[in-house]
């Protein structure tokens, strides 16, 4: 299993943060290159700028924990992934995002976490700009 | 009017490939033709060994440490500086047709600018100081430009080709389709014309077709073989019989002998030959090179022999149209590689960390202009693919930009003399996803390849290899460990520490596997 961890601060308070991130269908918004979104039921499916569509399965989504959880199913060869979302308070008006990806195989973990990285410095800049 | 450049570059070529270079399999008088009236270098090193940090090199001129592209899968910054710019900005008409690699091919996410390009008409050059951008890859499946036209005109070739990527690991895959089950051997039905060596070809001269006849005009002419897959046209195939083929001199076919040879390395050596390592990306991670057999390596040295002759007769095709427009008085050929091959030896295909003549030692080939007057000569001294871009500079009469860290190449062994050339550096960092680390930095002086390793998976960071070209051709004999060698082997130490340029900023995160 490969397991890669991105993450950032934002000059927000959690609660803010998380409100944006615990809606599925906000993914549109802040994820560089996907460009759709359809949930039904706790299936999730995305289309990409490439015309690709992925399909996830949200795994859990939980308030207290400001935790999002996602399992991408496919078209992607997956043999197993989770994706985690953490939003941690550090302060009052500061928080941290945590975006950990587990997969195999082995040769998507850079692909995931490139992209990853790339929407956490999205996200920054959408929401300390807002 | 200036000197115009045509930059030929191959995949995965060795050095001894070539009839200039002493092969004696393929046919390729053309590049011969062009080392006869040329110069030709005997010690040209890549200063990495795959495929995105070598090229990056070669676009920008500068060490991995200044460009960054440390390993394949990290991209090249879109703003980097490269010689096409430098052209560019300098009156040149400039293109790249074939493969680039300068950004990450494995890309659902659509994120890089020469993915978007091979998979949408409309996002087109410039770009790196290309006014002209077309791409190819190994095959036809992928977001570049040769694999949506053959899509688009040709659909039922598509799927000829041999999947160099298993679909289900997203690795190299370890799956073999010729005659003997080596890994990436395939029988490939498409027409010769439609293969991806005649189609870079093709698109170089309808390029050059575009231009005035006074021009000056810089192109990079990026033929993807003989990288493997090794799957040529099936046309082709009878070229070469695989079995007529003697086993190339560094595959020792007793296995034991084999082992013994590879216990001499440090134990990265040993461990992916047994299947005990993984360390990088760019071989089959389910493959076991210990079940290499004399057959599967001459199965891979033929098909890759009759890779090498298409691209020396689709060169001939481009000189061809290059002396049809009155041009060839006043263009400069350079022909190389990017890396090499291990095609067999030691027990090995594919590349990795392993810095040894059959991944370092590139042919490398200068026909100046005619006009220019320079003439043909052999040049001994090392050199590397870092001074291809001063080179490209030098000839168009441009001043080699500071950011430049490699020189113009010696026109001759006395030029080579006079710039002082002794030695050339290569280096290799890697980090698999799973946190293998490896890495080495390497030395090649006097006719001696000294390699140091740093900590990492699989080493304490004392190992080394040590060896004496002259007396071991095939690298069989590390003296790393030899008493007698221990002064010199210092001295090459001290060399390659005070030579080599250190990171001084972290390391950019790869992007994906390649």
């Amino acid at each position: 299993m490969a397991t890669m961890r991105q993450s950032v601060f934002i000059e927000r308070a959690a609660d803010e943060v998380w409100n944006l991130l615990r809606d599925p269908a906000s993914v549109t918004t802040w994820f560089p290159q996907m460009t759709d979104v359809n949930i039904d039921g706790t299936e999730r499916r995305i289309t990409l700028a490439s015309g690709l569509t992925l399909i996830e399965t949200i795994v859990s989504n939980r308030d207290d924990l400001r935790r999002f959880q996602y399992r991408l199913t496919g078209p992607l060869p997956i043999e197993t992934h989770l994706g985690t979302i953490d939003v941690i308070a550090d302060g009052d008006n500061r928080c941290v995002v945590v975006y950990s990806t587990d997969v195999i195989p082995h040769a998507l973990a850079f692909v995931l976490d490139g992209a990853v990285s790339d929407a956490l410095a999205n996200l920054k800049n959408l929401i300390e700009e807002s | 009017m200036g000197r115009k450049i045509l930059f030929i570059t191959t995949d995965q070529q060795r050095y001894d490939s070539l009839g200039c270079n002493g092969g004696t399999i393929a046919r390729t008088p053309v590049v011969d033709g062009l080392a006869a009236n040329g110069v030709v270098f005997r010690r040209a090193h890549p200063q990495n060994v795959v495929c995105m940090p070598s090229r990056s090199t070669m676009i920008t001129g500068q060490n991995l440490s200044t460009h960054g592209v440390w390993m394949n899968g990290v991209p090249l910054p879109a703003d980097a500086p490269t010689v096409a710019g430098v052209l560019h900005d300098s009156g040149y008409r400039t293109a790249i047709i074939g493969k680039a690699h300068f950004e990450p091919f494995l890309d659902p996410f659509l994120r890089f600018n020469e993915n978007r390009m091979g998979i949408n008409e409309d996002v087109e050059g410039p770009h790196r100081g290309f006014d002209h951008l077309e791409f190819a890859a190994h095959g036809a499946v992928g977001l570049n430009h040769y694999a949506r036209w053959l899509t688009r005109e040709h659909p039922n070739h598509v799927f000829c080709y041999y999947p160099a990527i298993d679909i289900g690991s997203l690795e190299v895959n370890p799956a073999g389709g010729g005659d003997t089950d080596a890994p990436q051997t395939g029988h490939n039905q498409i027409p010769r014309d439609l293969y991806h060596t005649d189609w870079v070809a093709d698109r170089t001269i309808s390029w050059l077709d575009g231009l005035a006849a006074d021009d000056d005009w810089f192109c990079w002419m990026s033929f993807p073989d003989p990288h493997h897959p090794w799957d040529p046209p099936a046309s082709e195939v009878g070229r070469v019989n695989w079995r007529d083929l003697d086993l190339p001199a560094g595959f020792t076919e007793d296995i034991d002998e084999r082992a013994a040879i590879l216990d001499t390395k440090p134990r990265h050596w040993r461990k992916w030959w047994d299947g005990e390592l993984v360390s990088n990306y760019e071989a089959p991670a389910r493959w076991v090179p210990a079940t290499l057999t004399a057959d599967q390596v001459r199965e891979v040295n033929a098909r890759t022999h009759v890779e090498n002759e298409l691209i020396d007769e689709a060169i001939g095709r481009v000189l061809g149209a290059i002396a049809a427009r009155g041009w060839d008085d006043d263009t400069d050929i350079i022909f190389t590689t990017d890396h090499g091959e291990l095609q067999g030896d030691f027990g090995f295909l594919f590349k990795g960390p392993y810095h040894v003549d059959a991944l370092m030692r590139l042919p490398l080939v200068w026909r100046p202009a005619p006009s220019s007057g320079v003439n043909a000569a052999a040049v001994e001294a090392p050199v590397g693919l870092i001074d291809l871009a001063p080179t490209f500079c030098e000839i168009a009469g441009v001043a080699v930009p500071e950011w430049m860290e490699g020189k113009p190449l010696p026109s001759s062994p006395e030029a080579a003399k006079d710039q002082g050339r002794e030695r050339v550096m290569t280096e290799w960092d890697s980090r698999h996803a799973t946190g293998v680390e490896v890495h080495l930095r390497t030395i090649h002086r006097d006719g001696l390849t000294c390699t140091t390793y740093k900590p990492g998976t699989v080493h304490e960071g004392n190992e080394g290899e040590l060896y004496d070209h002259a007396e071991d051709p095939l690298q069989f004999v590390n003296l790393w460990d030899d008493p007698s060698r221990r002064a010199l082997r210092d001295d090459l130490v001290d060399d390659l520490r005070a030579n080599t340029r250190e990171w001084t900023q972290p390391k950019r995160a790869p992007q994906a596997p390649v």
